[in-house]
């Protein structure tokens, strides 16, 4: 009885980590939390197609305040970077930066059967507002048609409010 | 020459009026929205309409029923800012507007909104008094008995009676029919002002008042008839000379173009034809009515039989277009005839028709069997045709009461107009706006038309545009269609099916760039 007790346990569990998962059906980071003037590995998950067909093109917008992008090359897939000037001049330990990678696009076929992942790397800038939210604003082209994780939630809404939001992080204070 | 310059001057007048637009401004959004609740008492107000226009009275009724006017009012094409210095109470206040659009028509409406909480009391009402209805009906029917009975019998003094001696009596009753017709036409002017400007009795003395009336298309049908009552009095004056028939005739034909320059009729389309048909209608009314006080004043005379077989003449054919016109404007008024029976209007219409019907009894009894007796020379036949007589005059006077009424009810087929018109909504973000026409603006298969602009005003040109109606209270999730882009940058979708009518929400997606897209959202009310 005590194993299947446990059993029952460890499959809630399961259960309980897996309902993140459903979000699944969107483009999401994997992780959602970041700190200030820290480094943040961006991995975005794209888990389907548009209207089950194959995605041949996944372009992600660079927020601004995230500096130093550097994109991860996939095999199999081509990647460009569009590099493009800064709103501002963010100045870090070593130098000033006035311009950096704005969109990276990778294209290349990933089956609406499958799952992938397409990474950035790049700094938090402490310039950016603690407790608020950076938008990853994330286009999915397919064989058939378009997915746009582009929708910023309106003051008083949250991302669940809409079809296609945009790919959040919250960018947090250092603890000291 | 001067009956030519006249002509001329009428033909000028009616035609440059039938050119004016008839497009009324339409009022797009207000800040605060209809039912708002602020936290604070606002600083502003702003309504924004559809073209440029001219406010006339702007004042805000606070909870208690006092009345604020605002310290500034700026307008920058059509939106509209009032700014008060007041606070206003907490409670619910209702801001009440009456503007004028690029045509020249009044355009008046109310937004209540509540500061703190809602209250009751100020309720939004009629914006017209019933004793300025009353005053109006009044002096319109005023108008109406010396334009068309004055004038009427201007010309049957020269043109039926022209050799025969007229009596004293009969003079002096014209005259002063019409004396109180140019006296009913002034007190009209001042009292539309008063109805347009929604000002107190006590602003009659206001000259604002009578200028703001000046550019209502009812002054210039009070002006013409104005202008063609002197002409009748002066052709009155001038009795047996040519310039009598002249004159009179060119003011009978003033009285049928007083009477197509305003109204709900003459504004109908085909507009020139509708028109034309109010003028005759007017003419032969003029020419009936105006018949009847100098028949009366003759019936004891010895030559009676000879001018009214004269009268009966010219009375078969301009009744016939009496009818025919009437049915004519009628038949488009009415859009349907149910309509007879159903609306304000064609119940109004339903009792005329009455008393004509009535009228054309007693005509024809007079035409067929007391004018051949009278002819014959039966002795009690002048006293039977006297009573006929007053008893036509007295349903003349209730027709044109009854026509006065026409001043207070749309007729079906603007209201009909009104059904068909389309719904407007403004749904304004920082990043962009957009106009949102839905047509027609009730319940049924709706079709959509949006023009978006940048949160400047500038232009805005999306790469895609969704539009999505729900209606959650009725359990309706979102119906999508995808818009498509026309030539001139307006967008269309649909239709949508919205049944049934209620406050349906909309939401628009309009894709700006590949990585930004405005959401405008907003509710909409589909009437029945």
């Amino acid at each position: 009885m005590k194993i299947s007790n446990a059993i029952r346990t460890t499959v809630s569990a399961a259960l309980l980590i897996a309902t993140p998962t459903l979000a699944f059906a969107h483009a999401t980071l994997e992780v959602k939390q970041a700190t200030l003037k820290a480094s943040y590995k961006a991995v975005m998950r794209i888990g389907h197609g548009c209207e089950g067909t194959a995605t041949l093109k996944v372009r992600i917008q660079v927020p601004e305040g995230y500096i130093n992008v550097k994109p991860m090359p996939k095999a199999g897939w081509k990647m460009e970077t569009v590099v493009g000037k800064y709103a501002k001049e963010y100045a870090t330990e070593h130098v000033k930066l006035t311009e950096g990678v704005k969109e990276v696009i990778w294209t290349g076929k990933l089956l609406d059967a499958h799952y992938d992942e397409f990474v950035l790397t790049g700094t938090i800038d402490g310039s950016v507002a603690p407790n608020s939210t950076m938008w990853f604003p994330t286009v999915q082209e397919c064989e058939k048609g378009f997915n746009r994780w582009i929708e910023i939630p309106a003051a008083g809404k949250s991302p669940s409010d809409y079809k296609e939001p945009a790919p959040g992080l919250r960018v947090v204070a250092p603890a000291n | 020459m001067f009956v030519a310059s006249l002509m001329a001057l009428f033909f000028v007048f009616a035609t440059s009026w039938t050119q004016c637009a008839f497009a009324h401004a339409v009022l797009l959004q207000t800040q605060p929205a209809e039912g708002t609740v602020l936290a604070e008492s606002p600083e502003r107000l702003v309504l924004t309409f559809n073209e440029p226009v001219t406010p006339l009275v702007v004042q805000v009724i606070d909870p208690t029923g006092v009345r604020l006017a605002p310290d500034t009012i700026d307008v920058n094409n059509g939106a509209m800012t009032v700014r008060f210095s007041q606070t206003l109470a907490k409670g619910t206040s209702l801001l009440s507007y009456r503007v004028i659009s690029p045509d020249g028509h009044p355009v008046a409406g109310s937004v209540s909104f509540s500061v703190g909480h809602p209250s009751v009391g100020v309720a939004a009402s009629d914006p017209t008094p019933p004793v300025l209805k009353v005053l109006i009906w009044l002096a319109r029917v005023g108008f109406y008995i010396g334009l068309l009975a004055g004038i009427g019998g201007a010309f049957f003094r020269n043109w039926i009676e022209s050799d025969l001696p007229a009596t004293k009596p009969a003079r002096q009753q014209m005259s002063w029919l019409i004396k109180a017709g140019l006296l009913s036409a002034v007190v009209g002017w001042g009292l539309q002002g008063l109805d347009a400007t929604g000002a107190g009795f006590e602003s009659i003395v206001s000259p604002p008042v009578w200028g703001v009336a000046l550019s209502t298309s009812y002054a210039l049908t009070l002006a013409t008839g104005a202008l063609a009552m002197l002409v009748a009095l002066v052709a009155g004056s001038s009795f047996r000379r040519p310039t009598g028939k002249l004159l009179s005739a060119a003011a009978l034909a003033g009285a049928g173009a007083a009477l197509s320059l305003s109204g709900h009729a003459s504004s109908a389309e085909p507009r020139a034809l509708m028109g034309l048909a109010v003028g005759l209608h007017g003419i032969c009314v003029a020419f009936w009515a105006g018949a009847l006080l100098p028949l009366l004043d003759a019936s004891r005379r010895f030559d009676f039989w000879a001018l009214l077989r004269r009268f009966s003449h010219f009375a078969v054919p301009a009744v016939v277009l009496l009818g025919l016109t009437g049915v004519g404007i009628a038949s488009v008024q009415l859009a349907s005839p149910a309509a007879l029976l159903t609306t304000a209007y064609g119940q109004i219409l339903a009792l005329k028709l009455i008393a004509v019907a009535l009228l054309l009894c007693l005509a024809l009894v007079n035409r067929f069997w007391l004018t051949p007796a009278l002819a014959d020379g039966a002795e009690h036949i002048p006293r039977k045709l006297r009573t006929s007589i007053q008893a036509e005059l007295a349903l003349m006077v209730v027709i044109l009461c009854l026509a006065g009424l026409w001043r207070f009810t749309p007729p079906p087929r603007a209201l009909l107009i009104a059904d068909a018109q389309p719904a407007h909504l403004h749904i304004h973000t920082e990043q962009a706006m957009v106009d949102v026409t839905l047509t027609p603006g009730h319940a049924g298969l709706v079709n959509v038309g949006l023009y978006f602009q940048n949160g400047e005003f500038g232009p805005l040109t999306p790469k895609e545009v969704t539009v999505q109606f729900s209606l959650p209270s009725a359990g309706i999730e979102a119906i999508e269609r995808k818009a498509t882009p026309g030539p001139d940058g307006l967008w269309s979708a649909g239709p949508f099916n919205l049944q049934p009518a209620g406050a349906w929400d909309l939401r628009v997606d309009a894709l700006i760039t590949d990585f930004s897209k405005a959401i405008l959202e907003d509710r909409i009310e589909i009437r029945p």
